[in-house]
């Protein structure tokens, strides 16, 4: 028995851990305090004109409208198909479960070009709808599969007896037992929808990231864009805080106890419409933009020269590693302290990277650059200020994945070694630190993908002359020169989408 | 001889925020004892053990190890530093390491020697490359307990150790690591919830009932005397009967007996193997019967309306609706009240 809320939990943090931790969760907080500060650069007057502009109500409506149509299209494939893949007795439902989550590894500007090379008509809303719905709805599917998995079936078995169980009556009934689980996927999508620049960039869609890059570029008002940047960063905060209410209630409603595997429903002569479904969606979200790179490479070939997507190649494998692995290294405290001691400070440290989950990259991008501008001019557009901005973009990641695998190991090894003579170093380094290690090295890997294929701080940090494999598509595709930007996107699925895919399948 | 106790707890308390869970604890354990702390769960238990092992700061009061103070509201002796084994109720052995490197992990040097002398000591002589998950559960209890030897600790404390283990294994497993503990003579302090457990291997019980230690003493005196009426319920099966008391002698319903307890209503304590059927006595009517293989119980209506439980052998075992007789043997417990 563990009596009382003190018992498991150490509350004296050791210092070696806690000095950087703090020192990093700080640090990664610099960019939003930067973009404040240059918000209000010419005064509180000029911030509040700003804001009540025509254009920026105009700015935040369009946004607003894109991500909640989005969302509800999110919510309309995935709760369906996901209880189809998890509750039902359509066949193939284990290939199905697997390839609706696919599209989270292709990056939204690939699925842009995709389709925009095919059909230029698409710029715009419905081009920006189209491609961010087909990325975005996994954050809805992922986390409801875990969730129809786990309910109890006699529910089910209730409203059958009670004449209430057709399917789609069915398909209600589970999706109010997981509306918690539903509710924080929706917000994810609409964070994600907000934050993402690729596709609305690609689709020339007026929404906040494309237009906070058009006010940095046009250069003569970079107040403008770190005021719309304030804004979008509020906006994403409510965003990530109502995730982390409904996520909480989504996890106290869960039954904790094993329940027996689920009886799959039949479907009977439903089960075609189903079929039908995942095939259209799976085609639109993967199948369509494989099968548009696959045309361009192979009706232009390799017009760029094998030897310059490989240098791009390079460029992207280069710096994404070396940030990787500093990421990890700096999320490594955070992560340890927030599993494994519970204090005022780890809880706060928690929060802290909870905040820079909130900040888009073209945010981090353009405070980096404010940053870089004034006060590392000699670094400034090298090598070492990108891999800063992306360990300041990606350390969320990197907590996470350190995080849920310290979460893993029993509190009670470390009394274990406590006792047998180790002091709480030497328990981080005998115990924790080899019991994470497949942790690290996953989130070593995860990170390494997310920079690879990361576009706005990219484009905005890179070091003069660089290339890397995404913002040589981005600037081929930007000025519509859809055969070079081929062999890039091909590369781009070969190294960066498929690995993504293979490593999240297997956590 | 030493004869200092290994510990020694003075007025200890703790507190969570407003909520007490151990209220002025006192108790010793000898050198060379086994200790049970035995009370149900959610009484401070758990709280109790990781204050003696220094995971948790003591609020009020005093522990002492061997005579040095290791816990106090000014003192806090670190966790590495108090020479305690513990074995916690799942083994927790480290599942990166094999048995002989868990083994060695509180030597300082690693010492092969040492590892395989406590590898035998528990009977694992060819296990010592196995890895935890490829080890029974039992195996691995006793692969937890060498872990806890190995440093010749003070002290081991074992935390519900056997809870976790399937009921046909528990008793063997028990006995194993109590003879190990025995052989080594090493203090030991079970913590348990098991009553059966602490009764049938402790020198020396401590009831905790609510933060406080209720009674403590050898196993016998508890059961046959037990402090309060609490304690009498926790402590295996026990029938409460109202009596009334003159000052001399106290009366219930199955008979009269001497006591100098004030006079009013008291309640009487008789165990269910002090009572038995025969041809005369209180007469009363089965209610329930419960029947163990070896033996059986039977709740029997007495005619004042108070049912107790008798226990009975097999061919006593009457059915439910069956008229019987009771009598009492012996002295019941007397409380006030």
């Amino acid at each position: 028995m563990t009596s009382a809320r003190g018992s498991s939990w150490r509350s004296k943090l050791p210092a070696p851990l806690i000095i950087p931790a703090v020192l990093a969760a700080l640090a990664s907080l610099v960019p939003l305090a930067y973009l404040v500060d240059v918000a209000f650069d010419r005064g509180a007057g000029f911030l509040w004109d700003e804001l009540w502009q025509r254009r920026t109500l105009d700015l935040v409506v369009r946004s607003g409208f894109l991500a909640a149509c989005v969302t509800v299209a999110s919510v309309v494939i995935a709760v369906p198909l996901a209880w189809s893949v998890m509750r039902s007795d359509l066949r193939g439902r284990r290939v199905w479960r697997v390839a609706l989550a696919l599209p989270l590894a292709i990056p939204s500007y690939l699925a842009a070009f995709a389709w925009i090379s095919w059909e230029s008509s698409f710029a715009g809303f419905w081009g920006a709808f189209l491609v961010l719905t087909a990325v975005s709805y996994p954050y809805v599917y992922l986390p409801l599969t875990a969730a129809f998995g786990r309910l109890d079936q006699s529910l089910d078995e209730i409203a059958t007896i009670h004449g209430k169980g057709s399917v789609p009556r069915l398909i209600v009934l589970a999706a109010r037992q997981c509306r918690g689980t539903i509710t924080a996927g929706s917000l994810l999508v609409a964070l994600y929808v907000l934050s993402d620049f690729g596709a609305v960039a690609t689709m020339r869609y007026d929404a906040f990231t494309w237009v906070i890059y058009g006010a940095y570029r046009a250069g003569f008002n970079p107040s403008r864009a770190a005021v719309l940047a304030v804004v979008l960063v509020m906006i994403a905060l409510v965003l990530v805080a109502a995730e982390a209410v409904a996520r909480g209630r989504a996890v106290s409603t869960m039954t904790s106890r094993a329940v027996a595997r689920p009886r799959p429903i039949r479907l009977r002569s439903l089960a075609i419409w189903f079929h039908a479904a995942i095939v259209i969606v799976v085609g639109l979200a993967v199948l369509f933009p494989l099968w548009r790179i696959l045309a361009w490479v192979s009706d232009h070939g390799v017009e760029d020269g094998v030897g310059d997507v490989a240098a791009a190649l390079w460029g992207s494998v280069r710096y994404s590693l070396v940030a990787a692995c500093i990421t990890v290294l700096v999320a490594l405290p955070i992560g340890l302290l927030v599993a494994r001691y519970r204090s005022r400070t780890s809880l706060l440290l928690d929060r802290a990277t909870y905040v820079t989950h909130a900040l888009p990259g073209i945010v981090v991008a353009i405070s980096m650059v404010f940053i870089g501008v004034r006060f590392f001019r000699p670094v400034y557009l090298e090598s070492p200020f990108l891999v800063l901005a992306y360990v300041a973009l990606f350390l969320p990641v990197a907590v996470g994945g350190v995080r849920s695998s310290a979460e893993q190991i029993p509190l009670g090894l470390d009394d274990v070694a406590r006792s047998l003579g180790s002091g709480p170093m030497a328990v981080i380094r005998r115990v924790n630190l080899p019991l994470i290690a497949p942790g690290i090295a996953s989130a070593t890997a995860l990170v390494t993908l997310a920079a690879m294929k990361e576009l706005p701080v990219t484009m905005l940090l890179r070091p003069t002359g660089t290339e890397t494999l995404a913002t040589r598509l981005w600037t081929h595709t930007s000025v519509s020169d859809y055969a070079a930007a081929g062999p890039y996107a091909l590369a781009i699925i070969i190294f960066v989408a498929i690995p993504t895919a293979i490593a999240t399948s297997q956590r | 001889m030493n004869t200092t106790p290994i510990l020694r707890l003075t007025d200890v308390s703790k507190s969570f925020g407003s909520l007490s869970v151990l209220s002025g604890v006192s108790f010793d354990a000898p050198r060379g004892s086994l200790t049970a702390v035995l009370g149900p769960s959610g009484q401070g238990k758990t709280t109790l053990l990781r204050l003696i092992a220094g995971f948790e700061r003591v609020g009020d009061g005093r522990i002492e190890i061997d005579g040095e103070v290791v816990g106090s509201s000014s003192v806090h002796v670190r966790p590495d530093r108090r020479g305690i084994g513990i074995v916690p109720q799942e083994g927790a052995l480290f599942p990166h390491l094999d048995v002989a490197d868990n083994i060695g992990f509180g030597l300082p040097r690693k010492s092969q020697h040492r590892i395989d002398e406590l590898i035998d000591l528990v009977g694992l002589s060819d296990m010592g490359s196995r890895r935890p998950s490829e080890i029974s559960g039992g195996q691995q209890q006793r692969v937890a307990l060498a872990r806890a030897l190995a440093p010749s600790p003070h002290l081991v404390l074992l935390d519900e150790p056997f809870s976790a283990l399937d009921a046909g294994l528990r008793a063997g497993i028990r006995d194993e690591v109590i003879g190990i503990l025995r052989a080594a003579s090493t203090t030991t302090l079970l913590v348990t919830h098991d009553q059966e457990e602490a009764m049938s291997i402790a020198d020396h019980v401590v009831v905790l009932l609510g933060g406080m230690v209720a009674q403590q003493g050898s196993p016998t005196d508890i059961y046959e005397r037990p402090a309060s009426v609490e304690v009498a319920r926790f402590i295996g099966d026990a029938n409460l009967l109202t009596a009334h008391a003159d000052g001399s002698s106290v009366t219930h319903v199955l008979g009269t007996q001497a006591s100098d307890i004030a006079a009013g209503t008291a309640t009487v304590l008789i165990r269910p193997e002090q009572l038995s059927v025969s041809s005369d006595g209180v007469p009363g009517l089965v209610e329930r019967r419960a029947y163990y293989g070896h033996d059986g119980t039977i709740g029997v209506r007495l005619e004042n309306g108070e049912v107790v439980s008798v226990r009975v052998s097999v061919a006593e075992l009457a059915p439910v609706g069956a008229r019987v007789h009771v009598i009492m043997r012996g002295q019941a417990t007397v409380f006030a009240g």
